[in-house]
């Protein structure tokens, strides 16, 4: 027995503390100069090609704006990977940078929105995603009933939150981007705590409460 | 299907996109004549009806709605050509849905797609290997890219998992031949 005990420590459990330290000391001490290398090794591993987009200049303004008319030449329109707003959610201190588009070098920044929807004020869906372990850390707190403000250049806009969902990122009715109301609609990945890549998303409806109509 | 759906949507989108000297924003009576020419589905030989997905047309409606994008009468008349050549050879085909579409006809598409790309100074590009179509203007800004709505937005953490789960595997290792020579070395000593 005492000679099982000894391979049991010996072939397992000392050889795993050893590994739990040394992975914990070269984690810490080299986490700088290991974080390219993970980057290459996810990106080989990666089905999706290399994201080497670099990203245009923000046109960041923050408004005061929060009722009547607003017309569209006084809106500069952001390109892809513009950072064109702030969005804070309920309960958070601070609010974070909204860009035009959703690539993986956007969502490293910030809050991303699907090209395929469209500005606050304009009438129509907003579909906005984020990492669940970074800027969308707190969506999985916002409950129906709050209120979340998007600030752009041109007007301050709040939505209230209407209900949440949890749905496959391939379910078509998880929105609708055809429809005439101003719905806007958050994501991230489901479960929040997952090690790896999901298939799950959840989201959160919201229907604009206030804020400059766009108007030609 | 995706490819094709992607196909068409890009000849399509492409053609809606143009740039003159002129900027005005909104959309312009010759860019809603393109926007209504995209909205149409087209019926097939075999009956099946198909049109460009939601999310493409909203692309095209957030470029031209650009101050920077101001299609003129002529180019529009241009793009809507070529919108409708494209519609024509899926409309001749007797495809039941998109994904059965002939490779003669993807081929159409694409090069309808290509061609109004490059008269319009914007640049078409095709991933063959992900059935991605991105279109870039002449500064390498994305204006439409096609391929999934809901993005990755999750951590991923497979790859540290993986490089800690390998120096377990070390350390046990090297503990195995460890032990394994000692006692060879006492039974030899």
């Amino acid at each position: 027995m005492a000679k099982k005990h000894k391979r049991l420590m010996g072939f397992i459990v000392i050889p795993l503390i050893f590994a739990f330290l040394s992975y914990i000391l070269l984690f810490t001490v080299l986490s700088p100069m290991m974080k390219p290398v993970f980057s290459i090794f996810q990106l080989m591993s990666s089905e999706k090609g290399a994201d080497f987009y670099s990203l245009p200049e923000s046109i960041y303004s923050p408004s005061s704006i929060s009722e009547g008319t607003v017309s569209l030449s006084q809106i500069e329109f952001p390109v892809y990977g513009a950072h064109y707003a702030s969005i804070q959610l309920p309960g958070t201190d601070e609010a974070e940078d909204l860009y035009f588009g959703d690539s993986n070098a956007v969502l490293k920044k910030g809050i991303g929105q699907y090209m395929g929807s469209f500005l606050p004020g304009y009438g129509s869906p907003i579909l906005l995603s984020g990492h669940n372990n970074t800027y969308f850390h707190n969506l999985k707190n916002v409950k129906e009933g709050d209120v979340i403000t998007i600030t752009t250049s041109y007007g301050v806009y709040e939505y209230k939150v209407t209900g949440t969902a949890i749905k496959t990122r391939t379910d078509k009715t998880a929105y609708d981007l055809n429809q005439q109301k101003e719905q806007l609609i958050l994501y991230t990945c489901y479960p929040f705590n997952a090690l790896g890549l999901t298939s799950q998303r959840y989201f959160v409806y919201a229907d604009k409460i206030s804020g400059p109509e766009i108007v030609d | 299907m995706k490819k094709l759906v992607a196909l068409i949507a890009a000849a399509a989108t492409c053609a809606a996109i143009s740039l003159t000297a002129f900027a005005a924003p909104g959309i312009s009576a010759s860019e809603q004549k393109i926007l209504d020419s995209l909205q149409g589905s087209v019926t097939t030989q075999a009956g099946a009806s198909i049109s460009i997905p939601q999310e493409y047309l909203n692309q095209a409606k957030n470029y031209l709605m650009r101050s920077d994008v101001d299609i003129s009468e002529a180019d529009a008349t241009t793009t809507i050509g070529h919108i409708e050549e494209a519609k024509t050879a899926v409309k001749n085909s007797n495809a039941t849905s998109l994904s059965d579409l002939p490779g003669s006809v993807k081929s159409i598409v694409l090069e309808k797609a290509t061609a109004a790309a490059a008269v319009n100074g914007l640049s078409l590009t095709f991933d063959a290997s992900s059935s991605a179509i991105t279109i870039k203007d002449a500064n390498g800004v994305t204006v439409f890219e096609s391929g999934d709505i809901i993005k990755t937005t999750g951590a991923d953490y497979t790859v540290e998992i993986a490089l800690g789960a390998g120096l377990v595997l070390i350390a046990v290792a090297g503990s195995v031949y460890l032990v394994n020579k000692s006692k060879k070395a006492a039974v030899n000593g």
